[in-house]
C-alpha cells in the first residue's frame, strides 16, 4: 500500500467539555439551595470559553450553563419532582463523540445508575453528594460528599501533558507548531509535545493510505485518550503554490555546473570549486559563505530546493527538516546534512539508511534538493 | 411472524386475533413512564423497590430475573401507565389471559424466529433481556428442568414468571403461577385465579403485561 502525502490538523483543549446534571428530584429539593449554590460558584470557576451544558436529572433537554445564574429559580420549578432516574440524559449523551467531565450534583439514590456501570459515560462522571449518596451501597462511580467548589474544579482539571502522533507509515514532513518534535523509535516516527498551553497542529504528512494518524492524548491524572488527526486533504503541489526566487546568470552558471558534477567558478574567491562546495572558505566569513550569494538575501539555512524551467533556475526555502524524496523515502536534516529513511511496508517500519542527501539530488523532474 | 413495538421499543406480536406484549412490563419501560409522565416522586418508586428490587437488566441472572420486571403495582397506578402507553393499549381480561397462554403453551419456539426479531428489536434493554432470557431458558428446561423443547409460554413467562394482573367481571385478579423460589405456589393458570385479600395490598409477585 503506498504512502500518500496528507495535510491534516489536530484540535484539543485543555479542559474537557463539562456536563452539569442537577438533582430536583423529591429527595434533593430540599437542598436545593446547597446544590444551586455549589453549581454557581463552580460555574464562576471554569474558563470563560469552556463549553458545557446543563441537565436536569431525569430531563434530557439541557440548557447553556450560562443561563443558570439569570434563570435559577425559574429552572428550579420547571424541573421540580422530576424521578432521580439517568437514563434519558445518559442515552442522549452516548451519542456524541465529544470528552466531557460530568458532574452529577444531588441527594439520594439515582435508580437506575446500574444500567449504566462500566459504560464510558460512568467511567466520566462525578457524583456529587449534598445529603445523601447518589448510588447508595453500590460502588459504581466515583462520590465525594459535601465538597467545595474549588475542590471538584480541582478534579476537573485534568490538564493535558503530553500529546504523541503516530501511526501506520506516519511520518511528518511540515507542522505548524513548534512545540512539536519528532522522534523515530525503532522505525515508528512520533510527533510529540509536553506541558503547552496549545497543542493544536497544522501538519503535513506521509501515511499509508486508507489510515489516519492518531493523536494520544496524556491527561494529568494518567487517563489517556486516542484522538485522530483530522485528513483534510491530500497534498498535490500546484504551481501557484511556489513561491520561486531567481538565481542570478552567473549562479545559474553555477547550478548547472554542479548538477552535472563538473567544477565551477566561485563568485567570491574566483577560484575553481567542486560540484558538491556548498560555502566558500576562501572569504572573510569563519563559516564561509554560500556559493549562491542570493541565499543570504533570505537567511536560509537548511533545505533548498533548486527549480530549472525553461533555461532558468530558480530556489525556494524549504524551512522544515524532513523533506520528501520520493514514494517511500524522505530526508531528515541534521545540521548540515540530510539522512535517508526509507519505509518498509513488511515490517512497517522507516529504516535509516546509511546514505545522506547528495547535494542536488534529483527529487522530481526539474527539482534538486540541496541542504545548506 | 410479524413483530409490533410499543413506545419503549419492547416486541408485541398476534395471538389468536391479539396483539400481546412478549413480556410482562420491565421497570426500564416503567422508568420511561416515570421520566416522561411526573405522575409519581423518589419516595413513591423507592417504596415500590422496596418489595422487589431493582436488578439491571444488563446482570440479571437465572436465580434474580423477577427483579428486572415492575411488580407491586395497584389497579388503579397501572391505569396511569396504560394511559401514557395509549395506542388502544389495555389489560387483558381473564379469558383473554388464559386464551392465549392456551395457544402459547402448544406452539414449540422456533429459534429463528426469535432471531428474526433480535434482527428487528432497536431497543438495546428488551434486546439483552430477550438474549439473556433465551439463554437462561434453554439452559433450565431443556437441560437442568424438564429436559423438553421450549414453548411460547416459556419465553412470554406466562407461566414460571409472575402472577399478572387482569381484568375479570368489573375488578382485577391475577393469573400465572410465579415460579417457587420467587414465590412458592401450586397454581394453575388455567384454572385458578389469585385474588388479593385486600384491595390496597401491593404484591411483591404481581405484574402486568398489555394487549391491544
Amino acid at each position: 500500500m503506498a504512502l500518500i502525502q496528507i495535510k491534516g490538523k489536530l484540535e484539543i483543549k485543555g479542559i474537557k467539555k463539562v456536563i452539569f446534571i442537577l438533582d430536583t428530584s423529591e429527595s434533593a429539593y430540599s437542598y436545593w439551595n446547597e446544590i444551586a449554590s455549589l453549581t454557581s460558584q463552580l460555574i464562576a470557576l471554569l474558563p470563560k470559553d469552556m463549553e458545557g451544558e446543563l441537565y436536569f436529572l431525569g430531563n434530557s433537554n439541557p440548557i447553556e450553563i450560562s443561563q443558570f445564574d439569570k434563570l435559577t429559580s425559574q429552572f428550579f420549578e420547571e424541573n421540580l419532582n422530576r424521578i432521580s432516574l439517568i437514563t434519558p440524559i445518559f442515552e442522549k449523551l452516548s451519542q456524541k463523540e465529544d470528552i466531557f467531565n460530568i458532574l452529577i450534583i444531588g441527594s439520594g439514590k439515582i435508580f437506575d445508575l446500574e444500567d449504566w456501570a462500566d459504560s464510558h459515560l460512568l467511567k466520566q462522571t462525578l457524583l456529587i453528594s449534598v445529603k445523601d449518596s447518589l448510588q447508595g451501597e453500590l460502588s459504581l462511580a466515583d462520590e465525594i460528599s459535601y465538597p467545595t467548589a474549588q475542590q471538584i474544579y480541582t478534579y476537573l482539571y485534568d490538564p493535558i501533558i503530553e500529546v504523541e502522533i503516530s501511526g501506520k507509515g506516519f511520518m511528518p514532513l511540515k507542522w505548524s507548531n513548534g512545540g512539536y518534535s519528532l522522534n523515530i523509535i525503532e522505525g515508528k516516527a512520533y510527533l510529540t509535545a509536553s506541558k503547552l498551553d496549545n497543542y493544536f497542529i497544522n501538519l503535513e504528512y506521509l501515511i499509508t493510505s486508507d489510515f489516519s494518524p492518531q493523536a494520544k492524548l496524556t491527561y494529568a491524572s494518567g487517563q489517556k485518550i486516542i484522538k485522530p488527526i483530522q485528513n483534510l486533504e491530500i497534498v498535490e503541489m500546484k504551481e501557484e503554490d511556489l513561491n520561486l526566487i531567481s538565481l542570478t546568470s552567473e549562479e545559474e552558471e553555477i547550478f548547472k555546473k554542479a548538477i552535472f558534477k563538473k567544477p565551477f567558478l566561485c563568485i567570491h574567491c574566483k577560484k575553481t570549486h567542486e560540484w558538491n562546495t556548498l560555502y566558500c572558505l576562501n572569504t572573510s566569513s569563519i563559516l564561509g559563505e554560500p556559493i549562491y550569494p542570493s541565499l543570504n538575501n533570505y537567511k536560509i539555512s537548511g533545505f533548498v530546493l533548486f527549480y530549472q524551467k525553461d533555461e532558468k533556475v530558480y530556489f525556494q526555502d524549504y524551512p522544515f527538516n524532513l523533506l520528501k524524496i520520493d514514494e517511500n523515502t524522505v530526508a531528515f536534516r541534521e545540521g548540515r546534512r540530510a539522512v535517508l529513511y526509507k519505509y518498509s511496508e513488511k515490517e512497517d517500519m522507516w529504516i535509516a539508511t546509511s546514505h545522506t542527501l547528495d547535494p542536488y539530488s534529483k527529487i522530481k523532474e526539474g527539482v534538486y534538493a540541496v541542504v545548506f | 411472524m410479524q413483530w409490533f413495538f410499543d413506545k419503549t421499543g419492547f416486541p408485541l406480536f398476534y395471538v389468536s386475533g391479539i396483539q400481546v406484549q412478549l413480556l410482562p412490563i420491565t421497570k426500564v419501560q416503567f422508568e420511561k413512564f416515570l421520566v416522561e409522565s411526573k405522575e409519581f416522586g423518589d419516595s413513591w418508586y423507592a417504596n415500590l423497590l422496596n418489595i422487589n428490587p431493582r436488578v439491571s437488566y444488563k446482570t440479571f441472572t437465572s436465580e434474580n430475573r423477577e427483579g428486572i420486571f415492575i411488580t407491586g403495582l395497584l389497579p388503579s397506578e397501572i391505569n396511569f401507565f396504560i394511559k401514557w402507553m395509549g395506542n388502544g393499549f389495555r389489560l387483558a381480561n381473564l379469558r383473554e389471559w388464559r386464551k392465549i397462554y392456551h395457544e402459547l403453551k402448544k406452539i414449540p419456539l422456533k429459534r429463528e424466529r426469535l432471531e428474526n426479531l433480535l434482527f428487528q428489536v432497536k431497543s438495546k434493554p428488551a434486546k439483552t433481556i430477550i438474549e439473556r432470557l433465551l439463554e437462561q431458558l434453554n439452559y433450565e428446561i431443556l437441560y437442568r428442568e424438564a429436559r423438553r423443547e421450549l414453548n411460547w409460554a416459556d419465553i412470554t413467562l406466562m407461566h414460571y414468571g409472575l402472577v399478572e394482573w387482569v381484568k375479570e367481571e368489573g375488578s382485577y385478579v391475577g393469573v400465572g403461577a410465579p415460579r417457587p423460589s420467587f414465590y412458592p405456589n401450586l397454581w394453575e393458570p388455567l384454572k385458578d385465579m389469585v385474588k388479593p385479600l385486600k384491595e390496597n395490598e401491593r404484591l411483591f409477585y404481581f405484574g402486568f403485561r398489555l394487549i391491544r
